[in-house]
């Protein structure tokens, strides 16, 4: 395992949980994308409503050396506020095998 | 106006005196093809009473104040806007043809400001009496400028009287006083001369013979003179208020609607517009966004029926937008796109989603 010293981003990361605050209608989709969107895994929908307790939280399994999330809607009439995000990630490989 | 032949209409009274003095116009239904009853000043009466609200009496002329509603006459015109109306001409007049033509004047009447009159008729009713026998028939002649545009000659009046009646069409090149002297109706020269002449040799004198014609009066279809009419703003964008001025009339009109022509040149169905207040001489009405598809966006008004048939051009307006749709409009609140149809009339609009709202985040890593 290598130590987390992220220097401009050499590490492969895995992310798994994306944990946020948001509030909305309908089912917020979100995706991940590698660099440039070579790779993608759209995640399971989550159900927003206007007002919620608790954050929202995806569960993924996704490695890429840079990471990126895009949330959207697909319906008329939804709509969605998100306030934070918090990915959880960690640094699994220092690089692809040659 | 022609006699119909054919279909339903109605019978219009003009100067009914009311209860209160005042002229008004009443309705009398009746089938068309018929030939029109002479019923009494009681029986209108009556019926207007009963039917037309508060009219109290009845004028002794009202028979020959009727006239065909162009509501409906199938053969009526439908481009124009027209006023049927008549204008009595004068009381009456005594011609004793005994060798000489008797020459009148008929006065004519006012006429609404605002509009120009498209056709005219002059209809008129007499008597012809003869004491004596033998064979006399009475021609009765309009000229104009010594022009005689109509002629109608009696049956033998041989020692009888005789009631007639005809219709004159004064030709259209006959009203040049018109345009000039908009808002009355009258003629150039100010004089319409009736002769009346006896068309046989012999024993026509003052004594025995006499023409006597009870009434004159005037029939025309008028349109709006659009110069009279003002449109303001000339220039509007969606929803904003429009107003027209007339001289009057106005408050004739029931339906205002607008069309544009396309890049195509294509004319839009009607679009109707919701007129905010109405009087005789002013219209205001809100122009809304479905009628900007074009540079030019026309208005048009429809007569009431009564007095008026068909719809003519109350002007028009350069749009300050043209085609609005695809262009957003941000409206608090609202989660979706509006788009309009205005291939249906009216317009419909159909809400859609907006494109897929999203956002990404950059990129991060551990």
């Amino acid at each position: 395992m290598p130590k987390t010293t992220n220097k401009g981003g050499e590490f492969i990361t895995h992310i798994n949980p994306v944990r946020l605050r948001v509030v909305g209608e309908g089912n917020l989709i979100a995706t991940l994308y590698s660099l440039d969107d070579v790779d993608s895994m759209e995640l399971p929908a989550l159900v927003m409503t206007p007002t919620n307790k608790r954050f929202g939280e995806y569960l993924s399994n996704f490695q890429s050396l840079q990471i990126a999330i895009e949330f959207k809607v697909l319906q008329k009439d939804e709509w969605f506020k998100i306030h934070t995000v918090t990915p959880y990630v960690k640094p699994v490989a220092a690089s692809y095998p040659r | 106006m022609p006699i119909p032949t054919s279909g339903n209409f109605r019978i219009l009274v003009g100067l009914v005196a009311s209860k209160n003095g005042d002229y008004q116009a009443g309705t009398v239904g009746a089938t068309c093809g018929n030939v029109l009853p002479v019923m009494s000043d009681a029986a209108i009466a009556a019926y207007l009473n009963a039917n037309g609200g508060g009219l109290g009496a009845v004028n002794s002329r009202w028979t020959d104040e009727i006239f065909c509603d162009p509501v409906c006459f199938g053969i009526f015109p439908i481009a124009g806007l027209h006023k049927i109306n008549f204008w009595p001409a004068t009381d009456e007049f005594i011609f004793n043809p005994g060798g000489s033509e008797e020459i009148v004047d008929i006065l004519t009447a006012e006429m609404p400001n605002g509009f120009l009159c498209t056709a005219l008729q002059l209809f008129w009713r007499g008597t012809a009496r003869k004491t004596s026998s033998g064979v006399d028939i009475i021609d009765f002649k309009l000229s104009y400028d010594n022009t005689v545009v109509h002629s109608d000659a009696t049956p033998n009046l041989n020692n009888s009287s005789i009631t007639t009646s005809s219709t004159a069409i004064i030709p259209a090149g006959l009203h040049r006083g018109l345009v000039s002297a908009l808002g009355l109706l009258s003629f150039e020269a100010t004089h319409v001369e009736a002769t009346v002449v006896p068309t046989s040799c012999g024993d026509f004198d003052t004594s025995q013979s006499q023409f006597q014609i009870n009434q004159f009066y005037f029939q025309g279809d008028y349109i709006l003179w659009s110069s009279n009419i003002a449109i303001n703003p000339s220039t509007v964008f969606p929803d904003d208020i429009v107003t027209i001025t007339a001289d009057g009339d106005l408050d004739q009109i029931t339906d205002l609607v607008a069309r544009y022509r396309d890049d195509d040149g294509i004319l839009s169905a009607e679009i109707p517009l919701t007129m905010i207040s109405q009087s005789a001489t002013q219209i205001v009405f809100a122009i809304p966004q479905s009628a900007f598809g074009g540079a030019k966006i026309l208005i048009s008004g429809t007569g009431n029926g009564v007095e008026f048939s068909g719809q003519t051009n109350l002007g028009s307006l350069n749009a300050g937008l043209v085609d609005g749709s695809g262009l957003y409009t941000l409206v608090p609140g609202k989660r979706d796109d509006t788009y309009y149809d205005r291939s249906v009339n009216p317009p419909t609009t159909v809400d859609v989603a907006i494109p897929t709202p999203r956002a990404k985040t950059g990129y991060f890593n551990a």
